[in-house]
């Protein structure tokens, strides 16, 4: 029996001492949540104090209220549904038809293509930001939402995914709904649309994410504070002379929120995405 | 008008090419119409702007005059960034700072908390990888402006921790000296947990007789995770290293919340500078080389990396 235990009780140690360091580090990764939120609750004078003080005395709801205003309300939350949940919709579409397309099907060029797709993946976005510049301003859609979306409509990313995903389909399936005289189309949609659901969630979610909190290229499109994005908003904000300080942190506490509440609910897609992310290396 | 409808409806007419290989060509054309849409946008907006940026990089032109503007100029934009240009090089330097000492923070912290969730009697592992999510998740704007606040010589928080430990106050983000610092300490905070994620994935993968063989074979901790455990990880390793190195490379939000690219231009990146260059001072060609100079960088770096780690494995 002693001899059993005593591994059993460094066993216990070990565990205690790695849940220590967890709560530590958790600690340390939720503090500036934590504290947005502490010195959005602030009065002027508090938020000033010299040295930097944790809490508030008496906290300012209202400054939530003054910053909503400053932001200018519901507004850049809208834009930014409209961009992000867009994007995200056109780009599930144009990934999951082309990547049936490249898993399913043989045509001339379709290698080809699909190796370009693939290179197009090293080419950072920054590079085409002033070539798409002069693009919007051509085609007249600078300064709106639909500026912003138009270069995202397609992932590279996001058609290598699901073309992945696409080929696990057994062939068989796809042939039965031939003879059933599905067409084409209505087989991409009714057969192998809805086995890609956890594929499309997961690259919905990080689409809507990664458009949620994008800034340099609709700083760039959007100069009309009735289009600015949420990003935009808070950081106009940050950037004003004579904006108290709580306010500028309240802005960007309730420009987080929404995220918190999307990653909260879609965990399991975001961390099934990131895992995955690392096994293709 | 759509061509491909038109053939097809030629198709019966034509003498005989027989069903069934009009089916197959039928077929044919559903796969091309379904990965049109996509490579007419990799042509028109990806490929494309990437050789109209190469023509602008060897003009002179501003991104709000008409093109028949843009004077040609030849490869004087990337001598002018690489010799005179006394702002380009140095942001290129901080961003290669940046992003080297955020690859080494997200690699070996990341690593360590991915081998403390390994632990098999750990709970709440849903918890402790949503937690570490959020930085990640959250926009660099609101991230990197918390940061600034916290780091600030006067109010900031981390200066009232400090102090409590006897600690004289930093300027961080006012002294040129710690501000490239603040954002490295910054970036890597926000990207950590989504490593540790990644490399958690990589560990569960390892299959876990390698682990009772080599305990059999009487190895201990410490071997194990540098004979067994690195090398196994190696590939996932790579992939992070340079995903890291290249987006780290390409920093800007988190810099332009919190620091602007000051104080004295001690934080001020590549992907900065650029957007400075051309939609502030208005100058397209200017930017547009420095967007090709970075290019290469990124380019060569990728396979540089993937090579020797390639090497390595072997």
């Amino acid at each position: 029996m002693t001899r059993l235990n005593r591994p059993r009780l460094q066993s216990q140690a070990n565990l205690l001492l790695i849940y220590l360091i967890m709560i530590v580090v958790v600690t340390v990764i939720t503090f500036p949540y934590f504290y947005m939120i502490s010195m959005a609750l602030m009065t002027e004078a508090e938020s000033a104090a010299i040295p930097g003080r944790f809490l508030p005395a008496i906290p300012q709801w209202q400054n939530f209220q003054v910053a909503w205003g400053r932001i200018q309300g519901l507004r850049p939350y809208l834009n930014t549904l409209i961009v992000a949940g867009g994007v995200t919709l056109v780009q599930l579409f144009t990934s999951s038809l082309a990547g049936f397309g490249f898993a399913k099907y043989r045509f001339p060029g379709r290698d080809l293509v699909f190796l370009l797709l693939l290179g197009s993946m090293t080419i950072p976005l920054f590079i085409n930001i002033i070539p798409w510049f002069w693009m919007i301003n051509q085609i007249d859609i600078n300064n709106t939402l639909l500026g912003v979306m138009a270069p995202h409509f397609v992932t590279a990313f996001g058609v290598f995914m699901m073309r992945q995903f696409m080929l696990d389909i057994p062939d068989d399936l796809i042939d039965a709904a031939r003879m059933d005289g599905a067409s084409e189309f209505m087989i991409y949609r009714t057969v192998a649309l809805p086995l890609c659901g956890p594929a499309l969630a997961t690259l919905g979610a990080f689409a809507f994410l990664y458009h949620w909190n994008d800034l340099l290229w609709p700083l760039i499109v959007l100069s009309d504070r009735a289009n600015w994005t949420i990003n935009l908003a808070v950081l106009a904000l940050q950037g004003y002379m004579g904006v108290s300080r709580y306010l500028q942190i309240a802005g960007g506490a309730m420009s987080v929120i929404p995220v918190i509440i999307l990653v909260i609910v879609l965990q399991r897609y975001f961390v099934q995405g990131t895992a995955l992310s690392g096994i293709k290396g | 008008m759509n061509p491909l409808a038109g053939r097809e409806a030629v198709a019966p007419n034509q003498p005989r090419p027989g069903r069934r290989i009009s089916i197959a060509q039928r077929r044919e054309r559903w796969g091309f119409l379904f990965v049109l849409p996509v490579t007419l946008f990799l042509l028109i907006v990806i490929l494309g702007p990437l050789l109209f940026g190469f023509w602008i990089s060897l003009h002179s032109w501003n991104p709000l005059a008409s093109l028949t503007e843009a004077k040609w100029v030849g490869w004087r934009n990337y001598e002018f960034l690489l010799t005179l240009d006394k702002r380009f090089l140095p942001s290129l330097i901080n961003s290669g700072y940046y992003a080297v000492a955020r690859v080494i923070g997200n690699v070996v912290i990341g690593l360590a908390l991915a081998m403390l969730m390994n632990y098999p009697k750990l709970k709440g592992l849903r918890f402790w990888r949503v937690a570490l999510f959020l930085p990640m998740a959250t926009s660099p704007v609101v991230l990197g402006h918390m940061w600034a606040n916290m780091f600030h010589k006067d109010f900031g928080i981390l200066n009232t921790i400090t102090g409590f430990l006897g600690f004289p106050a930093v300027g961080w983000m006012t002294n040129p000296d710690t501000a490239l610092i603040a954002v490295i300490i910054m970036g890597t905070y926000q990207f950590v947990g989504y490593y540790a994620i990644v490399f958690l994935a990589g560990l569960q993968g390892i299959p876990e007789e390698y682990a009772e063989a080599a305990s059999i074979d009487g190895a201990n901790g410490w071997q194990q995770f540098w004979y067994i455990t690195l090398p196994q990880l190696t590939p996932v390793i790579a992939f992070v290293t340079v995903m890291s190195t290249i987006s780290g490379l390409q920093v800007f939000d988190l810099v332009i919340s919190s620091t602007d690219g000051g104080p004295a231009d001690a934080t001020n990146t590549v992907v900065l500078q650029m957007y400075k260059t051309v939609f502030v001072n208005g100058r397209a060609g200017q930017g547009a080389a420095m967007a090709f100079i970075l290019f290469a960088i990124l380019m060569a770096l990728s396979v540089i990396q993937l090579r020797l780690l390639r090497e390595q494995r072997s």
